[in-house]
C-alpha cells in the first residue's frame, strides 16, 4: 500500500498533477517539505512558481530518470550536447527555447539537480561557438553597454585571446 | 521566434559552468551586462582553477571547497580574482620554450604598442598541443635590436609570463637537452618584462629590464611584494 503513496502538486495555474510519493521525490524541494511531517493520504503541494506545462515536463522527468538515474554531464561541456546524453534525454529536450527556459526555472525551484544540469547544458549547447551578435539574437538580448564599457571588457580579456 | 530570455542569476551561472573559460571570457561575457556579471563570478572561476588544477596535478580526488580549504591561504578575494589566477595558472603550468622562430612567425601584436622593441618578442599564444608556439615578432623601428634577436634566434626562451611580468631567457642550447628541462639551459642573458601599473594605459603599461643576475629572479618570483618595490618606477 505504502509504495504507491502519491502526492498532488498544483501549479501556478491552479492545474493539478498526482505524482507517485517515489517520483516527485526527485525534487530536493517537495523532498524536504514531505519530511516536514506530513501526515496526510495524498498531500497536496503548492507549487506557485512553476506554470503547468513545464510542471509537466518536470514530472515527466522525474517518472523516467527516478528509476534510470541520469549520467553526470562534464563541466565544461566538451563538444555537443547530443554526444553526452542519453536517447531519451535527447527527445526530452526537443522542445522550444522558451520552455527550456521555464524548466530551468522549474528545475533551479524545484531543486532537481540532473534536470537542472541538463537543460542548462543544453542552453550551454546553444551558446557555444556562438559570437556575442548571435547570441544576443538567439536569445533576444539588448546589448546594454556603452562603447567604453565594451572597450574596457576587450581590454580586460585581452589575456586569454583564443589560438 | 526571438524570445527574450529572461533567467535569473543563480541560472545564468549554472548554465556557464558547462562552457570554456574562453568562451566566458571572449564571447559570453560581451553579451549584455547581466551576462558580464554573472560571467567573472568568482564562483565560476574558482571551479575553473580548481579544474585547471586538479587536472594538471594530483588533486582530482578532492571536490572544489575541500581542495580551496586546503591551498588557500588568501582570503580576502577581490572581484575577478579567481579569473585572474585561472590565467595566471594557465600560462604559468604551460612552460614556454621557444626556439627557431623565423620570419615566418605570425606576427599579431597583443600587449603593447610600446617603443620598447624587446616587449614586441613576447609570445601571443599556445597552440593547444604545446608543440610550437607563436612569437610576436614586429618588424619596427629599430633594427639593430631585431638582429642581435635573430643572432639567438634558436636561443630564446620565455620561462614565465602571467599577469604581472615575464622573463624572457636568451640561452644555449646543447642537443642533448630536452625541451621540456629548462634548468639543462645555460642562461645567457635574462630580459624581465613587468606590469608595472594596471592603472596605466596598456601602452605604458609594460617595462622592461635587463638582469644579469638569476638571484634576482628569483627573488623576483618569490613575493609580490618584494617584487612590487623593487620594480616601482
Amino acid at each position: 500500500m505504502s509504495e504507491t503513496k502519491q502526492v498532488e502538486l498544483t501549479s501556478k495555474d491552479k492545474v493539478s498533477f498526482k505524482v507517485d510519493r517515489d517520483v516527485i521525490l526527485m525534487s530536493g524541494l517537495v523532498k524536504d517539505m514531505l519530511e516536514e511531517g506530513d501526515e496526510d493520504e495524498t498531500p497536496i503541494i503548492p507549487i506557485p512558481n512553476v506554470d503547468s506545462k513545464p510542471l509537466q515536463k518536470v514530472i515527466e522527468y522525474c517518472q523516467y530518470h527516478h528509476k534510470e538515474p541520469a549520467q553526470e554531464i562534464e563541466k565544461p561541456l566538451k563538444g555537443k550536447i547530443e554526444d553526452v546524453i542519453c536517447d531519451w534525454d535527447k527527445k526530452f529536450l526537443e522542445i522550444d527555447q522558451s520552455l527550456l527556459i521555464e524548466l530551468i526555472m522549474a528545475a533551479n525551484y524545484l531543486n532537481i539537480k540532473d534536470l537542472l544540469d541538463l537543460t542548462c547544458a543544453k542552453v550551454a549547447s546553444m551558446i557555444k561557438g556562438k559570437s556575442p551578435e548571435q547570441i544576443r539574437e538567439m536569445f533576444g538580448i539588448e546589448n546594454d553597454f556603452t562603447p567604453e564599457e565594451e572597450a574596457k571588457i576587450r581590454e580586460e580579456n585581452k589575456w586569454c585571446e583564443e589560438a | 521566434m526571438i524570445r527574450r530570455l529572461l533567467l535569473d542569476d543563480l541560472s545564468l551561472m549554472q548554465i556557464f559552468f558547462f562552457l570554456s573559460p574562453e568562451e566566458l571570457s571572449l564571447r559570453v561575457g560581451q553579451v549584455c551586462k547581466q551576462w558580464y556579471n554573472v560571467a567573472i563570478r568568482n564562483d565560476i572561476w574558482r571551479f575553473m582553477c580548481y579544474k585547471c588544477i586538479s587536472v594538471s596535478g594530483k588533486n582530482s580526488k578532492i571536490g572544489v571547497d575541500e581542495f580551496f580549504d586546503r591551498n588557500s591561504i588568501d582570503t580576502s578575494i577581490s572581484e575577478q580574482f579567481f579569473k585572474k589566477a585561472y590565467y595566471d595558472k594557465k600560462l604559468k603550468t604551460n612552460l614556454l620554450i621557444i626556439r627557431n622562430f623565423d620570419s615566418r612567425v605570425t606576427v599579431k601584436s597583443m600587449y603593447l604598442e610600446n617603443d620598447v622593441s624587446l616587449l614586441k618578442y613576447i609570445p601571443l599564444t599556445q597552440s593547444k598541443e604545446k608543440k610550437s608556439i607563436n612569437f610576436t615578432v614586429k618588424y619596427g623601428e629599430k633594427p639593430e635590436f631585431i638582429d642581435e634577436i635573430i643572432r639567438h634566434r634558436d636561443l630564446i626562451c620565455v620561462s614565465e609570463h602571467n599577469h604581472n611580468y615575464v622573463v624572457v631567457n636568451l640561452c644555449e642550447v646543447s642537443p642533448k637537452q630536452s625541451r621540456k628541462n629548462l634548468t639543462g639551459f645555460k642562461i645567457l642573458c635574462k630580459y624581465v618584462m613587468k606590469l608595472s601599473h594596471e592603472a596605466l594605459s596598456k601602452s605604458k603599461r609594460w617595462e622592461y629590464k635587463l638582469i644579469e643576475s638569476s638571484i634576482f629572479i628569483q627573488s623576483l618570483m618569490k613575493g609580490q611584494k618584494k617584487k612590487q618595490s623593487c620594480y616601482d618606477y
